[in-house]
């Protein structure tokens, strides 16, 4: 078997002396599209805020693709391939659509902290930014102020931000948190699209566009990973029935 | 001395005018393209959202670190100009009132926005020398301004004007005319009031032996008690009718703001 796109070696979280993140171990194929599910406060979140350097992991190690990220910064983290969403929306506010993706290609396309070169003439990044807001569906909010979109809206940018540059691990967070049937079936439909061919991890509530999406599932109860499987083996699995989707099942 | 560049010398006022006029259109040319730059964009995508900024790549530290380097090369470039211009370099060109002064002109234009600054630079040389010909008091008045721009206006002036792009944007504007044009008379009341009592007590503290003062154009006693009687009334009610208004123009702009579905 090839490495891992990503893995957990008993990650663990303390905040304050509590133990939020209880020994996490977690492995995604390359290519494979893995969904975390588990109830509110479970720790997702924080787990990917461990991956991604937005916090120090405790113990334990994580690995991007064999290498050893584990407490990087974020930025060193996305250098290297790994990029996320976040569950509560995290754009660029006062700059428009089109600057909001623009930027999120930058490192990515190896400008790095350049101060010689004109963004407006580089035409490969001006046509990629372009072809993203096109993927996004938002040609016509192209100049608007991020800030400015519906819900929605700012929902499909966080996840063309996300993708901007090709990172090839994605991460979302709760990426249809909260929206209508119609919008979800919309960003779903744009998940499918953008990361095609890539590994893909998303913490999701709504366990129909879990089935939907994932190849294998890994949920996720008071910090731990209590069972992981295709779709059918978690949805059969009788510890994950007691403790989580037996309820959350019902609500759908 | 240096020897003569192209047979000019710069001492005369008008040499060093244009010698000054052009390096500053320079330099404003090269902050715009600096802004046009892949870190310049970043720049602006730092002071957006510092953490988002982390997640597509960029180390906001370093972001700063070479903004602030930018920075200090244009400063050293008016540090120079400084220096041609006033022929002196003192302590106090270096000290906090200095410092404060250019920060107080960036604040009053705008921070964020490329034309703040210089439009805040130009509005508070304005201050410094029309309104300090007019009353000693110009730095009380530009310190009141400053007070009120962090308070209501943390973005200046120029943030002012940038604000309304969301109703523009949102086609809205329309709705904030009448709240607008309704609080203008009164707010003018009440500044116009203020600053007369600040004047009229300034006068009587400082040149009390004189009896007349002349305030917008107009002359009177200021011993009588017309003009404290007239100025107070005029603070007190636009001061109260403003903020009645005020109300509605936060109601309009609320509205005119207001993007469907919008959670927080
Ligand atoms: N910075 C922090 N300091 C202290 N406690 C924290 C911090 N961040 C998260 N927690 C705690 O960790 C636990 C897990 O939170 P987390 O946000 O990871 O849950 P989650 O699984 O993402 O839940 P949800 O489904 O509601 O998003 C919660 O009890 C939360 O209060
Ligand atoms: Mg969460």
């Amino acid at each position: 078997m090839s490495v891992e796109a990503l893995k957990l070696d008993n990650v663990k979280k303390n905040f304050a002396g509590t133990e939020i993140i209880r020994g996490l171990n977690l492995s995604v194929a390359q290519d494979e599209r893995h969904a975390v599910i588990g109830p509110n406060g479970a720790g997702k979140s924080t787990a990917y805020n461990l991956i991604t350097g937005r916090y120090q992991v405790s113990s334990g190690k994580v690995f991007l693709k064999g290498e050893d990220i584990t407490n990087l910064q974020p930025y060193e983290v996305k250098r290297k391939g790994l990029s996320r969403s976040f569950q509560i929306t995290n754009i660029f506010p006062k700059m428009s659509v089109f600057e909001n993706v623009r930027c999120s290609l930058l490192w990515a396309m190896g400008y790095k902290y350049s101060f010689w070169h004109m963004v407006g003439n580089q035409s490969k990044l001006n046509n990629d930014a372009e072809e993203i807001i096109e993927e996004l569906n938002l040609k016509d909010r192209r100049n608007t102020l991020a800030g400015v979109l519906s819900y929605a809206e700012q929902r499909a940018l966080e996840i063309g931000i996300t993708i901007a540059g090709g990172s090839e691990v994605i991460l979302l967070d709760e990426p249809t948190a909260g929206m209508s049937v119609s919008e979800t079936e919309y960003i779903v439909g744009l998940i499918r699209k953008v990361t095609e061919g890539k590994t893909l991890l998303v913490v999701e509530h709504d366990m129909g566009v879990v089935f939907d999406l994932a190849d294998r599932i890994s949920v996720l109860v008071y910090g731990e990973i209590i069972a992981t499987g295709t779709p059918t083996e978690v949805k059969e699995n009788q510890a994950v029935q007691e403790a989580y989707l037996g309820a959350a099942m019902e609500e759908h | 001395m240096a020897p003569p560049t192209f047979g000019i010398e710069f001492i005369t006022q008008k040499e060093v005018y244009f010698l000054i006029a052009f390096w500053v259109l320079l330099s404003t040319f090269c902050m715009y393209l600096f802004t046009q730059t892949p870190v310049g964009k970043m720049a602006n995508a730092v002071r957006d959202n510092p953490e988002r900024a982390e997640f597509v790549g960029y180390s906001q530290r370093w972001v700063r670190y070479v903004s602030f380097c930018a920075a200090g090369f244009f400063a050293g470039v008016a540090g120079a100009l400084f220096a041609i211009n006033y022929e002196i370099l003192t302590e106090q060109n270096l000290n906090l009132n200095m410092s404060f002064q250019v920060l107080l002109a960036t604040y009053i234009g705008g921070v964020g926005f490329f034309l703040g600054p210089i439009f805040g630079a130009i509005l508070f040389t304005l201050l410094q020398t029309v309104i300090g010909l007019q009353t000693d008091l110009w730095a009380l008045y530009t310190g009141l301004v400053f007070i009120f721009m962090v308070m209501f206006l943390p973005a200046g002036l120029t943030g002012l004007f940038a604000m309304h792009m969301i109703p523009i944007q949102l086609g809205r504007v329309g709705m904030l005319i009448k709240p607008y044009s309704k609080i203008f008379l009164p707010g003018l009341a009440f500044v116009i009031g203020i600053i007369a009592l600040i004047e009229l007590i300034n006068h009587v503290r400082h040149h009390g032996e004189e009896q007349f003062m002349t305030l917008f154009w107009v002359e009177f006693d200021t011993t009588s008690f017309v003009p404290w009687v007239l100025f107070a009334l005029m603070t007190i009610v636009g001061f109260y009718i403003s903020r009645i208004f005020a109300k509605e123009v936060a109601e309009a702009w609320g509205e005119a703001t207001f993007v469907e579905g919008e959670r927080r």
